[in-house]
């Protein structure tokens, strides 16, 4: 009985989220709300129940004296709190230093282990048929190699206005790194509508089948 | 100065000598100088008081200061008298200022260096401050000094400085002139703004009405038919390859890593990769370890993780473990690879160790990339990844790492979940969708056609209308 209902207040949402195509109206506006609210009361109830409570409220509780140290990281989300009000506000600084610090310190560690390195390596590619493998793979990574230097060039935003081999050959390589990103932003567009197509099929899916009972 | 009466009407009229005459008021080939030419300036008698001070004085006058002719002591206020105790005093200050007066001191001669640096005064200025210092010559104030000459100031330019050679393309100047024609244009009132009118409005609402019931007749019209034409004949990229054979490999008992990264905006998507690839995954017999970097993924992926643990009797505590949500910012991840040995944290008896593989279901590019920068680089871990067709362009190059593999595999969006359904040998709802998307896919190329023929014949026939 309550899987029947879910379904049915399930389907009566999706419904009044597409009568936004016909135009904006207060059906939509309530869907739209219920999201937001819902999706925010889920999100805390979780941090509360999967986060707060078991990791950091319960081992505090049950042996205080064995877990003191969890005494620290509550000391330093309750001091965020002082952050609503401007009087109070120099108290969480600490909290917040400690956040973004630790945050930068992994990202940047992070970033240069993960990506920034990794893909440096993977820029140096032989464009050349006999080193590659073959002319496809060749033209493949020749069009990675110059396609990277071009979209570098483009943001090399220092060239001058005058003439000479420099400032030409700056100019020029940018002239293919705004076409590389053209084509780079149109195939975003493209997976973006592949991926609504997709969403809109499921959707249907879900009210032809498990909503009607048309489809098995 | 005009009366005014007890109703605010003015009493007395103007007279006419005090208009101000009208360019539109001449008569034919009458000049306007000579009609607002100011007449010779008024008797003393008229002038104001404060006007005839500044007069001009007579020549006779400024002959007599020249000559120094000693004018008449004026009278001065008492406060500036000087004091009988002081006279002494003053009078020998005055005595010894003029000893000092008629020592000669001789003139000290300015070095050439410094005679170059003098600034030589500019034209305009010069005539400027001519024309400041010469009585003026017309109106009221006629033969009166020191007056400010607005009008030659403000008319003679500043000599401008030589502009530097720079060279411009015809490009860069095309886009000026197009800046400049765009500022020049007058701002209009929005009530002269063209708005479409009430049949334009029709035929827009109409066309939009139209590629709606297109593009829902071609996703409607496959699911209800279910031709199953992509079923048989749809391709499998070498990425879902990677992706199958990477699993495919892995030793039973091995224990996976999977994360759900993904909310209801992309579960669409992201649901049939994971319940595709979990299917795979419970096949090989390989432990579980689930864990979501958003608070909905935990309970997304908690639904079917519980479906296919009842299909292929897989038991929580032995055969897989659910980590719940870890918060998605940079230590989520490191927490959650570093935190395993921890006692209090999980049922799961191990460490990192004991990955063999991290499956990532990424919904958003960020999950994706916290994963790659902080579990699968720093500890060279084997990775995969499922993600949302928006994802793909971001994550293909780490697919793509041929110096270093990143991702062994990869699956996109709903298409990528139906190539793996295909590839495992296991149909699923992904599959059986895939005639709906290839048929929106083909009418939005249809739809971006025609559009773009019925704007370029539109732009035609304006040309040809102009």
């Amino acid at each position: 009985m309550s899987e029947i209902f879910a379904v049915w207040v399930a389907a009566i949402l999706t419904l009044m989220v597409y009568s936004y195509l016909l135009a904006d109206n207060p059906l939509y506006r309530l869907a739209e709300h219920l999201l937001v609210g819902s999706s925010v009361g889920y999100a805390a109830v979780v941090v509360l129940h999967n986060i707060l409570r078991p990791r950091l409220l319960e081992p505090l509780a049950q042996d205080p004296t064995g877990n003191w140290p969890y005494a620290i990281p509550l000391l330093l989300g309750a001091l965020l709190l002082a952050k609503a009000r401007t009087t109070t506000a120099w108290l969480g600084n600490s909290s917040v230093a400690f956040l973004f610090g630790v945050g930068a310190a992994l990202a940047i560690g992070g970033a240069l282990l993960g990506s920034l390195l990794p893909q440096i390596q993977a820029s140096w590619l032989p464009i050349s048929p006999g080193a590659a493998g073959s002319v496809e793979a060749a033209l493949d990574n020749a069009c990675l190699v110059v396609g990277t230097i071009g979209t570098l060039a483009y943001f090399y935003f220092t060239v001058g206005s005058g003439g000479g081999p420099r400032n030409a050959l700056v100019r020029f390589c940018a002239i293919i790194g705004k076409w590389v990103m053209v084509i780079t932003f149109g195939a975003i567009f493209g997976s973006r509508a592949m991926a609504y197509v997709s969403l809109l099929i499921e959707r249907v899916y879900f009210l032809l089948g498990d909503w009607l009972g048309l489809v098995g | 100065l005009v009366e005014v009466d007890e109703e605010g009407a003015p009493s007395e009229a103007i007279g006419e000598e005090d208009t101000v005459v009208e360019p539109g008021d001449l008569a034919e080939g009458e000049e306007l100088e000579e009609v607002t030419e100011v007449p010779e300036a008024a008797p003393a008698d008229s002038m104001p008081p404060w006007l005839q001070k500044l007069r001009e004085p007579p020549a006779e006058e400024v002959v007599r200061e020249e000559e120094g002719v000693p004018l008449a002591p004026a009278e001065l206020p008492d406060w500036l008298e000087v004091p009988p105790e002081f006279e002494d005093m003053m009078s020998e200050a005055g005595r010894l200022a003029g000893e000092e007066e008629e020592q000669e001191i001789p003139r000290a001669e300015i070095p050439s260096w410094l005679e170059a640096l003098r600034p030589e005064e500019e034209e305009g200025v010069v005539e400027a401050r001519q024309a400041v210092d010469s009585p003026e010559t017309t109106g009221l104030l006629k033969g009166i000094r020191g007056t400010l000459g607005a009008e030659p100031i403000l008319a003679i330019p500043p000599r401008a400085a030589p502009l530097p050679e720079v060279a411009l393309s015809a490009l860069a100047y095309e886009r000026a002139e197009v800046f400049d024609s765009v500022v020049r244009e007058p701002a209009r009132p929005s009530h002269e703004i063209a708005r479409p009118r009430r049949l334009e409005k029709l035929v827009a609402s109409t066309v939009r009405s139209i590629i709606y019931l297109i593009v829902a007749t071609a996703v409607v019209v496959p699911i209800v038919l279910g031709s199953g034409w992509s079923e048989a004949n749809m391709l499998v990229t070498s990425s879902t390859i990677g992706m199958y054979d990477t699993i495919e490999g892995l030793p039973a008992d091995s224990v996976v890593l999977v994360s759900h990264d993904y909310d209801p905006g992309v579960a669409g998507e992201m649901i049939p990769q994971a319940r595709t690839v979990l299917s795979h995954l419970m096949e090989r017999h390989v432990r579980l370890l689930n864990v979501s970097l958003t608070p909905e993924g935990a309970r997304l992926s908690g639904q079917v993780v519980d479906e296919l643990a009842d299909a292929y009797d897989y038991e929580y505590g032995t055969n897989y473990w659910n980590l719940g949500y870890v918060v998605g910012v940079e230590v989520g991840p490191r927490s959650v690879v570093e935190g395993l040995a921890d006692p209090g944290w999980t049922d799961f008896s191990g460490g990192i160790e004991e990955i063999s593989l991290v499956v990532e279901f990424a919904g958003a590019p960020e999950y994706l990339r916290l994963w790659l920068e902080q579990v699968q680089g720093p500890y060279q871990m084997p990775m995969v990844a499922g993600v949302s067709a928006t994802v793909d362009p971001f994550a293909r190059p780490y697919y793509g790492n041929q110096a270093q593999p990143q991702l062994r595999g990869m699956v996109t969006g709903l298409v990528g979940a139906a190539e793996y359904e295909r590839h495992s040998g296991r149909p699923g709802p992904a599959l059986g969708s895939m005639d709906s998307q290839s048929l929106v896919h083909v009418a939005i190329v249809l739809l971006i056609l025609v559009g773009n023929v019925a704007y370029f014949a539109g732009r035609l026939r304006g040309k040809q209308g102009r």
